[in-house]
């Protein structure tokens, strides 16, 4: 011992000698153990705190605070004024108080911490425990010396990483689904895939889900109270990926898209470890740019330091299907894999089924399998396999739709009825191979659009220049998208007229959402739409002051027109909101009316919509308008495409013929 | 007039932002102590997910489109990384996913089957045996109010797959 420390004295005064500037640097690093939060009286024995000494300045040496690694395991991004700050938001994730902003202090406090006992934050875990990502990256780099910086044992850790058992990871991409309004863009988490885990199993597998903490059983009072006072937090969870499949394949009925990425067995030990530390922190939730995509993206980035994933996400949003663009750029994606939802695999069911079997397991729904049962046990009993097994998916769905108590892992009496029947057949159940509905996701085309127009309204020409912010509309190139439903959020169009020399805002559509959902005999789905605008009318010849301002919405139906097609035939009731601002008025109406469409695809990538409206006021001024278009699209390749419109506007007792043509670039 | 305007203008913010922002992006049956409490307790499901997206877009209209306010973390009180030993998955598993599992006991097939059997440490040329002697005696397990006990005792009087149930 006396030798040790004596050499580490000689080590210590060489080291001060060797260089005026590291005499100085001394000094800080005294500061800077005083600003962590180790307590020196404690219990750190001069031994230590001279190892401690040593490390400190190897890491100075070695500028590891300003490695690209450091800066990735606390979430460091560059700040507008200069300087760095952390993503994170929990104070228990910072060693030092100055940590969230100073790199450096952060380094020295997280050295001095791992000779502490102490645990950390909240949690029961020593330093070295709770951080244990930073602990093995220091310790490889400073090589510790267990001789005087000896290793935690983390029971927690050595159970989550047994546990996990990772071989491989896997982005999931949960598609997005019109219904659900929360699923429009999308969303990611990483799922741990376990060694030996085949199709069927991988649902043992655990997830990792960066999601906002928004709780549900909270009166809206208080929501709105701690709304106002505290601020959503977004966390990391570590859940089992069979809550996550029942989560997105029965309750929402989102077909799953999974991207294994190209990372070798022994990495993931290290982002696990990360995840880990991330895992007893927040961040703040920031639905646009630090959402669920992103901070996964700022997981992985531990393992591409030198050229993070994120830095593509750090200025403007961040739309989840974008994420896995990015992940396939770098190369980083193996094998993508695709899951249907509940709804689809019931589709899939009854394409293997004749129209009796499809018509006695609706029967039995509809009047209870008792009354059924005769005529099912009529049947060869490979048919009654089917139609029971139809009947049992037909249950569930309808309970998950309909009951408060969805989720429950209980059966009720008529689904109890029909598996006794099913398991006495004693015949197992055929399994069934479904194909995608189309391309990858990431195949689809860019979520922003940019484009030029030329057309001609009321004898007036122009030229457009068009931008929208995201995702997707009907008449957009629709592979990797999923069908009839769109989302355009924020689309601009600037306008110059042949007449005038400027260039003027023409109009804004902030949202436009259209959910086409078909409907048939099982599936009663209710379609919708709703969109927020601002328009200048082309109707009138000087429209330099005439505003509109509309918010709409309707419901109503779909149906398909023929069977394996993506094809849709819409009808809506629609009522809204119109102001008329202009020079000689400002008005309101309250109006109501129909709707009703075709949608079309007759090859790939030609896209066809005959969209007809009129509407009527109720309340207001006299409101009278009417609508006849037909649009045309042609997708060039994935991110281009040519559109056509040709309408008929009848609106308040001026008349107009239109017709234009734009290119749109997506990207 | 101009209130009016601005009327509008607050109107287009605090109904139509948060519908892209916060229902596009919050995963919001994340709530408290994770989906896994929510779904096991059955309080999720299609009408919840969607009248708490409703709720969310109420509270955006409220504190702005930006950024959501919420609880503290206190809230979460419970573990946030849920793994645990082999013995207490299995329980776990069978506890949320009894549904799926009885239904495919009933089918002699499927994956959450497949995966108990993986669980219980049944080799893959036994899974068939497996799944017919466990459709043989859906009428025990499906009464049953301990699942996994019943599909032990199952195993143990069946001489192929004894050996995995000890």
């Amino acid at each position: 011992m006396q030798k040790k420390l004596l050499t580490l004295y000689v080590l210590l005064i060489s080291l001060v000698f060797t260089g005026s500037s590291w005499g100085g640097e001394i000094a800080d690093v005294d500061k800077a153990i005083e600003r962590g939060e180790y307590d020196r009286a404690s219990n750190l024995s001069i031994e230590s705190e001279h190892y401690l000494k040593r490390l400190v300045l190897s890491a100075r040496e070695k500028n590891l605070s300003s490695s690209p690694l450091w800066q990735v395991l606390i979430h460091y991004k560059p700040t507008l004024f200069f300087g760095m700050e952390s993503q994170v938001d929990s104070p228990s994730f910072f060693l030092s108080e100055a940590g969230k902003r100073d790199p450096d202090a952060e380094l020295m406090a997280t050295l001095a911490s791992f000779f502490s006992k102490k645990p950390v934050g909240t949690t029961e875990y020593e330093p070295q425990c709770r951080f244990p990502a930073r602990y093995s990256w220091l310790k490889e780099m400073l090589a510790f010396d267990p001789a005087y910086l000896p290793e935690a044992k983390c029971d927690k850790l050595e159970e989550f990483a047994k546990a996990i058992a990772a071989q491989s990871l896997t982005v999931i991409f949960p598609s997005t689904h019109p219904n659900s309004p929360s699923s429009m863009f999308g969303h990611t988490l990483l799922r741990v895939d376990k060694e030996g885990q085949t199709d069927e199993t991988r649902m043992l597998a655990f997830s990792v889900n960066y999601a906002a903490m928004i709780p549900q059983d909270q009166d809206m009072l208080s929501y709105t109270v701690m709304g106002l006072s505290g601020g959503f937090y977004g966390r990391f969870m570590v859940l089992p990926y069979y809550l996550k499949l029942r989560e997105y394949g029965q309750i929402e009925n989102r077909d799953l898209w999974e991207y294994t990425l190209n990372v070798p067995p022994e990495k993931i030990d290290f982002v696990l470890k990360h995840a880990f530390e991330l895992a007893y922190s927040h961040f703040d939730y920031y639905f646009f740019t630090e959402n669920c995509s992103y901070h996964l993206l700022s997981l992985l980035d531990v393992l591409y330091a030198e050229e993070t994933l994120t830095s593509e996400f750090d200025f403007g949003w961040t739309v989840p299907v974008d994420t896995l663009k990015a992940l396939e750029r770098r190369g980083l994606i193996k094998d993508v894999r695709f899951y249907p939802s509940q709804a689809r695999l019931i589709t899939g069911q009854r394409d293997v089924m004749d129209e009796g079997e499809q018509r006695l397991a609706l029967q039995a729904l509809d009047s209870g399998i008792e009354s059924t049962i005769d005529e099912i046990r009529s049947r060869d009993s490979d048919s009654q396999v089917r139609v029971l097994d139809l009947l049992t998916e037909y249950q569930r769905y309808t309970k998950v739709e309909t009951s408060e108590e969805t989720v429950s892992s209980k059966l009720n009496s008529e689904e109890r009825k029909t598996l006794r029947y099913r398991s006495k057949l004693l015949i197992k159940s055929p399994k069934l191979d479904i194909q995608p509905p189309g391309p990858r996701p990431d195949y689809g085309h860019g979520s922003s659009r940019i484009g030029v127009g030329t057309g001609e309204a009321n004898g007036v020409k122009y030229t457009d220049f068009l931008w929208r912010a995201a995702y997707h509309d009907l008449l957009d190139p629709s592979q990797g998208f999923v069908s009839n439903s769109s989302l355009s959020f924020l689309d601009v169009t600037l306008r110059k007229t042949e007449e005038q020399d400027k260039v003027e805002l023409q109009k804004i559509t902030i949202i436009d959402v259209q959910s086409l959902e078909p409907r048939d005999s099982f599936f009663r789905n209710t379609s919708w739409h709703s969109s927020v605008q601002l328009y200048r009318s082309d109707l009138v010849t000087d429209p330099a002051d005439n505003w509109f301002f509309v918010a709409e919405g309707g419901s109503g139906y779909t149906y398909h027109l023929f069977e394996d097609k993506d094809d849709a035939w819409y009808g809506f009731v629609d009522a809204g909101v119109k102001h008329d601002h202009s020079r000689n008025a400002q008005r309101y109406s309250l109006f109501t009316g129909v709707s009703s469409g075709l949608i079309l695809e007759p090859v790939n990538g030609w896209r066809v919509n005959l969209n007809g409206e009129y509407k009527v006021d109720i309340a207001g001024y006299e409101l009278d308008q009417r609508e006849v278009s037909l649009l045309q699209s042609v997708a060039i390749n994935r991110n281009a495409s040519l559109r056509f419109q040709l309408s008929k506007v009848y609106e308040d007792g001026l008349r107009a013929d239109k017709a234009s043509v734009s290119l749109f670039i997506y990207y | 007039m101009n209130k009016i305007k601005t009327a509008c203008l607050a109107v287009v913010l605090t109904s139509a932002l948060p519908l892209v922002s916060n229902v596009a992006y919050a995963e919001e049956n994340g709530a408290g102590c994770g989906v896994g409490k929510v779904v096991m307790e059955g309080k999720s499901g299609k009408d919840a997910h969607v009248s708490a997206a409703f709720i969310n877009m109420a509270i955006h209209a409220v504190v702005g489109p930006i950024q959501l306010f919420g609880m503290t973390s206190g809230t979460v009180g419970c573990d946030v990384t849920q793994t645990v030993s082999n013995d207490r998955e299995k329980e776990r598993f069978v506890a949320s996913n009894q549904d799926s599992l009885i239904t495919e006991i009933a089918q002699g097939n499927g994956a959450h089957l497949t995966s108990l059997a993986s669980l219980m440490g049944v080799s893959a040329e036994d899974h068939s045996a497996f799944f017919t002697a466990l459709q043989m005696n859906y009428d025990e397990i499906a009464v049953s109010t301990d699942v996994l006990a019943s599909v032990h005792s199952i195993m143990q009087s069946e001489p192929r797959l004894a050996g995995y149930a000890s």
